[in-house]
């Protein structure tokens, strides 16, 4: 044993690396995939990801999304009983729980034309 | 979704033959008695891990707790430590999987955020919804590949469903193989950017693979009652 870990505790490791088997390696890593902090860190991280490229990632979706606009058209013609599409719709087309991003380097609308669709005004009040 | 190395989901599997005095245990929510099955499966429905024996009572959380695959995570054994990515210029060691609302918050499981309240968090619930939906599909699918899962199950023990589920598991990503001719994921990720995966005309594309570019395979199946990855992978 090197002199100044004389009378050390040894699993008390002040060092970069832990040991494997020792006591805060063990405390290491039973507590790092539990970190309710690092699970919200990768939602940010995700989101932001998400947000850069959403054209390419929700194309996919954007027929869908075109489809429930058709139906929603196809109530008033219709006239299936009222609040029908309610559900569907509100949870393609309602932004009741949609603000507008407050930060200011807002990105450009390039890739939004495919999002478009998911997301809509909110609704006048009273309806 | 990079970093993302499957998705996870539970299912019941009803029994029929149950008996009387596991009915409070096996009580599920749809006043059934049954079996939870959980699993683990890439965009192809492969499956990764496979979870068969939790009481039908317990929900998704309580199946992850007395999971193989939680005690791996506990140990340190799993996910490896060894691989990075890097999402939104920061750099992530925990690989992940896409888990629904009811599983706990653990960063090894990216799950949807749960007051999606600006633009950015709806579009990734919306596209985490639809990569977590590999792990729904693969309960359609596989019921309707091998029978036997759709009917309830009339096994008088738990240790017989385990056998032929696992059966079943095994068929399944055989016909898995069969139906993409041996490409799987982990091979179009072993490719080097613009080779061809498998010498049949596939494309890689580098550090992606599947739909939308993220998926990391570095260890085998990670199987505890059944492993089956795919033989190469082993």
């Amino acid at each position: 044993m090197p002199a100044e870990d004389q009378g050390r505790d040894p699993c008390d490791q002040d060092g970069p690396e832990s040991i494997y088997g020792s006591l805060r390696y063990t405390n290491g890593v039973e507590s790092e995939p539990k970190d309710k902090d690092a699970h919200f860190d990768l939602l940010g991280d995700l989101s932001e990801h998400v947000w850069k490229d959403r054209g390419r990632f929700l194309s996919a979706y954007v027929c869908e999304s075109l489809a429930f606009r058709l139906l929603s058209g196809l109530r008033v013609s219709v006239s299936v009983p009222k609040g029908f599409f309610f559900p569907l719709g509100r949870f393609f087309f309602s932004s009741t729980n949609l603000a507008p991003e407050p930060k200011r380097n807002e990105p450009t609308d390039a890739g939004m034309s495919s999002v478009r669709g998911l997301v809509t005004k909110k609704p006048a009040e009273g309806h | 979704m990079p970093g993302c190395i499957g998705a996870i989901d539970c299912t019941h599997w009803q029994w029929i033959k149950c008996p009387k005095a596991f009915a409070g245990q096996d009580h599920d929510r749809n006043g059934k008695r049954s079996v939870v099955i959980e699993s683990v499966c890439d965009e192809d429905t492969n499956i990764w891990h496979f979870f068969i024996g939790a009481r039908g009572s317990y929900n998704d959380k309580n199946v992850l707790a007395s999971s193989p695959l939680m005690l791996d995570v506990n140990a340190g054994l799993w996910p490896p430590r060894n691989l990075s990515y890097t999402i939104n210029g920061r750099t992530h060691r925990l690989l992940y999987y896409t888990a629904d609302q009811g599983y706990p918050r653990y960063p090894i499981l990216a799950m949807p955020h749960p007051a999606s309240v600006t633009r950015k968090l709806f579009v990734y619930n919306r596209l985490q919804e639809a990569v977590r939906n590999d792990a729904e599909r693969l309960y359609a699918v596989m019921p309707s590949r091998l029978n036997i899962v759709l009917r309830p199950a009339r096994f008088p023990t738990v240790e017989r469903m385990i056998n032929t589920i696992t059966k079943v598991a095994i068929l399944h990503n055989m016909a898995i193989e069969c139906t993409r001719a041996g490409f799987l994921a982990h091979q179009r990720m072993q490719a080097a950017p613009g080779e061809p995966a498998d010498g049949k005309g596939h494309q890689a594309d580098g550090n992606a693979s599947g739909r939308d570019g993220g998926r990391v395979w570095d260890a085998g199946g990670h199987g505890f009652f059944v492993n089956i990855g795919p033989p190469s992978a082993r």
